[in-house]
């Protein structure tokens, strides 16, 4: 198992690079000059040197290559150009929002799938069968940036239970959790059902059941957990696109975290910003792509083999 | 001599039976069909000027004249809904086109030659996969700013990826075939061989995944634009009105409901047909 965790850390470690290395690139792949693009048109010279020296940009590629790897180590990424506050900080103050709202997603994913999906397999052909196709189909193709409005005119609008934006308590997380989560529920809900059917076929199953097990123990002791393998293995996979979603959600909901602040830099131009988000969104998509990988390796020996 | 080395090609007759037992299937090749009706006679379907800003009558709701109603300057929304048809698919089809063109090139070239070539594109290929869907088109966009091009161009720089490892893998397999070996003992050509025999056996999943490609490329251009990063005002998506319509969503939000459905249904149609090629194509990979 060491020796995997090892295996995988190693693979890890180039991806890192590139994406820093990219990161880097970023400010200098912007046509024209970056700095005077930043400032927009009410830049004096005076200005755009000073902005220039603060980036660095007025040193050669190679050291300041060297030196945004050497600040990255130290976990410094620069100052914004419109709050002048350290790129690091502004990033980490926004960083728990995001991580919240992800994990309440992927809460309200399971939440939803694993009893619909179970329930559908379970009594196959019946009308909740139908219902939790039905969900799964609407689920995957419907966006969220209109699955989000729609929840604010329903709730915030018309029945006024939920408020339409903000943040803070449970009730402010509810909305843009659902919007988050549901394209996840919707596939995972697909796969426990197609899952739990093969399942339910097997041999193990008509022996317990021909032992006299209550139908109730053979499907959660010994169905369910086998179903829920492949389950994990794609719950797992789509952890990351919640990342991605999230970007849209937040904005939707003026939810205060890294992908509000990302759209917000973009808007304002405050680059060094944008590189900051970029780098902390990939990350920890990185990261959790690399947690996710151990936890198979625990779950199911074999991978550690391959 | 084409007889032997050519596998027993997929009989288009036979495909086209079996994707029609498919019923959804059909319904989606139906609504696709209309919506590309809709894109290319849009001229003549919208009954105002989808650009034309009339400031008296904004934010009405639907009516008798503006059956969906208007927008925060006055247009109509059905018009700019119907415009927004053509921007939307055909954003979704340049970016296919190209990314799964690009992508299978790559993808051919990479698994015959294999070793370092293979290597080095895979890791490539793993890098840009490391970015979380969005993430980089959006950094794109923010490099090069808004506007429909820059879209185009940021989602097939993260489009191709997906096509590439798929063609890859097929290659992997079929250059092992026994028809293959035959051919490269005769020899024929690299090229007529790569193209020739491997490429016409891979097109299956190419084609599957295109489709699937088109839904994923329509969304990813609508969330752009929804985040006002795609297509440039005054020009309409389907994005771009769905974010008008966040903007006024508590005093208009009729502007938030039909440029979504449009989304969803050609989504659905999409996935729909999607699924029925890839069971008609490769009947082994049914109820999979």
């Amino acid at each position: 198992m060491i020796r995997y965790i090892i295996n995988r850390l190693l693979l890890t470690i180039p991806v890192v690079i590139a994406v820093s290395v990219l990161v880097f690139l970023f400010i200098h792949l912007i046509p024209g000059d970056p700095v005077e693009m930043m400032l927009g048109e009410t830049a004096t010279i005076a200005n755009v040197e000073e902005i220039r020296h603060m980036l660095g940009l007025d040193k050669p590629l190679g050291i300041q290559f060297l030196d945004f790897m050497k600040n990255l180590l130290k976990g410094d990424l620069g100052k914004s150009i419109v709050s002048r506050r350290p790129v690091m900080q502004i990033v980490l103050e926004r960083y728990p929002a995001t991580i919240k709202l992800t994990v309440a997603s992927a809460i309200v994913a399971l939440i939803i799938s694993i009893p619909l999906g179970t329930l559908a397999a379970v009594k196959h052909y019946s009308w909740i069968d139908n219902l939790s196709m039905i969900f799964a189909l609407l689920g995957v193709s419907m966006p969220n940036f209109w699955l989000g409005p729609l929840l604010i005119i329903l709730f915030s609008l018309t029945l006024g239970w939920l408020p339409p934006s903000g943040y803070g308590g449970f009730k402010y997380i509810i909305l843009p959790a659902i919007t988050l989560g549901t394209a996840m529920s919707a596939s995972l809900t697909r796969l426990v059902r197609s899952s739990m059917l093969e399942v339910l076929d097997q041999e193990y199953i008509k022996t317990a059941r021909a032992k006299g097990l209550r139908e109730r123990l053979v499907i959660y002791r010994h169905a369910l957990r086998n179903a829920l393998i492949p389950v994990i293995t794609v719950f797992g996979m789509q952890i990351g696109s919640l990342l991605s979603g999230a970007l849209i959600t937040e904005t939707i909901f003026s939810w205060p975290g890294v992908g509000r602040l990302f759209i917000e830099s973009i808007f304002r131009r405050d680059f060094p910003l944008v590189q900051g988000c970029v780098l902390i969104i990939a990350l920890t998509y990185v990261f959790v792509n690399f947690i996710v990988d151990i936890t198979y390796g625990f779950i199911n020996p074999k991978i550690r083999y391959e | 001599m084409q007889l032997f080395f050519t596998k027993k090609k997929t009989n288009f007759s036979d495909v086209w039976y079996r994707f029609r037992r498919n019923k959804l299937a059909v319904i989606g090749l139906i609504v696709i069909t209309l919506f590309i009706l809709v894109a290319i006679f849009a001229n003549y379907l919208m009954p105002y000027d989808p650009y034309k800003i009339d400031i008296r009558n904004r934010l009405k709701g639907p009516s008798k004249e503006h059956w969906l109603g208007t927008d925060d300057l006055g247009r109509d929304v059905l018009s700019r809904l119907i415009l927004g048809t053509r921007v939307s698919l055909r954003v979704g089809l340049i970016v296919v086109g190209i990314s799964a063109t690009v992508g299978t090139i790559i993808g051919l070239l990479s698994g015959y030659a294999g070793g370092w070539v293979d290597n080095l594109v895979m890791r490539i290929v793993d890098i840009l996969l490391a970015f979380p869907g969005i993430l980089l088109a959006l950094a794109i966009v923010a490099i090069l700013g808004p506007g429909i091009d820059h879209v185009i161009l940021a989602l097939t720089l993260t489009g191709w990826v997906g096509y590439a490892r798929v063609v890859r893998g097929e290659v992997l397999t079929i250059k092992e075939e026994e028809y293959i070996t035959a051919a490269k003992s005769s020899g024929i050509k690299k090229s007529v061989i790569l193209f020739k025999y491997i490429l016409p056996n891979a097109l299956s999943p190419i084609i599957v995944l295109a489709t699937f490609g088109i839904a994923g490329a329509i969304i990813a251009e609508s969330s752009l634009s929804f985040l006002g990063l795609g297509v440039k005002p005054p020009e309409p998506s389907w994005g771009s009105l769905l974010n008008v319509g966040r903007r006024y969503i508590m005093v208009a939000p009729y502007l938030s409901i039909f440029p979504g459905i449009f989304i969803m249904v050609v989504v659905m149609a999409l996935n729909f047909i999607g699924d029925g090629l890839r069971d008609a194509l490769d009947p082994r990979l049914r109820n999979k």
